[in-house]
């Protein structure tokens, strides 16, 4: 049988259940490893130790209170495989990505067993054998490709469009724009070479602050998020994804130690408007930043929380449609499904969830800062429509900051008028009615500043 | 006597066999034993001929199997090229004393060996299932049934 170099792990309630199931793994799969937990935090654990394991749950053991391990799967290992005996699809909660989730009856045979792991590995495999590419970013990053292009056509089948050698020139870019294609895909190797060309051209200016320049900073945190966003997406937040959030907080937290004029930024992150949830990001990154230093909280640590927030509130976000959304009630252009819905409410939590995995320690000011961002003054926000009494400063800034960088970008570049938009403010009273008071008064008189 | 102990004994034990039962054959190859456990279930993958002289590795290997608390012993025959019938009588010891503190299940006979023990009357049917999925499954069968064959 193929095999899949990879580690399953049981958590049966019955332990010699779960040693059979071991042996009979090991002799069907050569090179797998197998070990056992005995409860869910042990389960959580291990799937935080290895993302591509593939856990064999017994919902006798570990009971119904599985959301949590449905949560922190869905964010940090999404390669990981959960096959559950018992249970069915129901179970999965709300706005939970259900792929590489598995039901079978309890008390399988082991052939069905065996075939059904068989089965989910060679998944789990193919959708992590390509990474997503935006056009533009291919374009930028590669005009010889390095290796063949794919449209997706469906889960798990893919089509070539481009040839390894071939010239992504501008006529290739303009046609898959043309076509609305905001995808591309190509295979795992060939996107990992261009991402350690895109890391490299980051920590250069990260090592050499003295050559960093708002466009070249802004070019790369981008480039280095589209590589989060394309990994996150199949793998999870690894510690590789991990590592290249931190190389976009530094890029950001090197560029605003020199504390450019707004007007300067403004118009360099316009130049670069291809990607919504990757432009709202760095935008919102150097903004919030900027408006901190406009508050004189202009320390190392506040700006590494607001960079690190920026990278991560929207990362869970499957597309560029839904980071445009926000109201729970959905008033704007953009009309998601009830389903859809569903997954907007809930990634600020899910963003939070990132942070709280994270290996590196990471104050936990910043996990709320992300689980804040979509709150309201009028306690209207979402997710749990808190009051300002719960919302620290720094939280408010960051509010703050998202609603003035979505608000550019729904303007033309370079007609973005602050005048106007603080105008809209005061009359809409979005900041200052309610509890919502003075911090946010004095965030809002900084604006004119800046 | 070599002495192995492996994590996952079953591949490279039956490819080995094949190639005994595969070759000229003739000469006999000296019985070792190799033990892949998971707590309480321990399977004893068998290797070479069985002969007079096999007494040693039974007893070493019995002696290694049950310093540990066993429930199910399931004896993997794949890799036994043949059965010298002065060995048949060690054989049956071996079982017998597998058969003292746990539930013993053999599986993988080779066809010609399972007709010749058969015959002599040194296996038991209740306890040969045909391959080692089958001998798992046998073991997931009794705990169903409160560990009981």
């Amino acid at each position: 049988m193929s095999t899949p170099s990879r580690e399953i792990i049981l958590a049966m309630k019955n332990s010699i259940v779960g040693d059979t199931y071991s042996l009979a793994f090991e002799s069907c799969f050569n090179g797998l490893s197998t070990s056992s937990c005995n409860n869910l935090e042990e389960i959580r654990a291990a799937i935080r130790r290895n993302p591509e394991a593939c856990v064999l749950l017994d919902l006798e053991l570990t009971g119904t209170g599985i959301n949590d391990l449905f949560v922190d799967r869905d964010a940090l290992a999404k390669r990981a495989v959960l096959l559950f005996l018992g249970g069915e699809k129901s179970l999965i909660p709300e706005g939970i990505d259900p792929s590489g989730i598995h039901f079978l009856k309890t008390e399988p045979e082991l052939k069905d067993l065996v075939a059904k792991m068989e089965e989910a590995f060679r998944i789990s495999d193919l959708a992590a054998q390509f990474c997503k590419i935006a056009p533009h970013q291919l374009h930028a990053r590669s005009r010889i490709l390095p290796c063949n292009v794919f449209v997706k056509l469906s889960e798990g089948k893919y089509v070539k469009v481009m040839n390894s050698g071939d010239d992504f020139d501008k006529e290739a870019l303009d046609r898959f724009l043309g076509k609305k294609i905001p995808y591309l895909y190509i295979p795992r190797d060939g996107y990992l070479s261009i991402m350690q060309a895109v890391l490299a051209e980051a920590n250069a200016l990260i090592e050499k602050p003295e050559t960093i320049t708002v466009q070249s900073a802004a070019a790369a945190t981008m480039g280095v998020f589209h590589s989060m966003q394309s990994l996150f997406e199949v793998d999870g937040f690894t510690p590789q994804v991990q590592a290249m959030t931190m190389v976009s907080v530094n890029l950001a937290r090197g560029t605003m130690k020199k504390n450019p004029k707004l007007a300067e930024l403004l118009a360099k992150l316009d130049a670069n408007r291809d990607s919504y949830i990757a432009w709202h990001s760095t935008a919102l990154s150097f903004l919030s930043c900027k408006l901190a230093t406009a508050l004189d909280w202009k320390s190392d640590g506040t700006f590494y929380k607001l960079s690190l927030a920026s990278m991560l509130h929207d990362l869970t976000l499957p597309n560029d449609d839904l980071a445009k959304v926000h109201d729970k009630v959905a008033t704007g252009d953009v009309k998601p499904t009830e389903e859809e819905l569903k997954v907007i409410v809930r990634h600020p939590i899910q963003g939070a969830q990132l942070l709280r995995g994270m290996s590196d320690e990471v104050p936990g000011e910043v996990a709320f800062i992300v689980e804040q961002h979509h709150e309201r003054a009028d306690g209207d926000g979402y997710p749990k429509g808190l009051s300002m009494k719960d919302i620290s400063p720094v939280s408010a800034l960051f509010i703050i900051s998202h609603d003035l960088v979505d608000e550019m970008y729904r303007v033309t570049p370079g007609n973005f008028d602050m005048e106007k938009y603080l105008f809209v403010c005061e009359s809409d009273k979005r900041f200052t009615k309610g509890a919502f008071g003075k911090e946010f008064r004095e965030i809002m008189s900084k604006l004119k500043d800046l | 006597l070599e002495r192995f102990q492996t994590p996952s004994p079953f591949g490279p034990a039956r490819k080995d066999a094949e190639g005994v039962q595969g070759g000229s054959g003739n000469a006999a190859v000296a019985l070792n034993y190799f033990i892949n456990r998971k707590n309480a279930i321990c399977v004893l993958t068998l290797k070479g001929s069985v002969a007079n002289d096999s007494e040693g590795a039974f007893s070493a290997c019995v002696e290694e199997a049950v310093k540990t608390p066993t429930k199910y012993f399931v004896l993997n025959l794949s890799g036994v090229a043949g059965f010298d019938s002065s060995g048949l009588r060690h054989f049956a010891l071996f079982q017998q004393k597998l058969r003292q503190s746990a539930t013993l299940i053999l599986c993988e006979i080779p066809g010609d060996i399972s007709n010749q023990l058969k015959t002599n009357g040194v296996v038991r049917d209740s306890e040969i299932q045909a391959d080692l999925m089958a001998a798992l499954q046998f073991v997931l069968l009794c705990e169903k049934k409160g560990g009981k064959p």
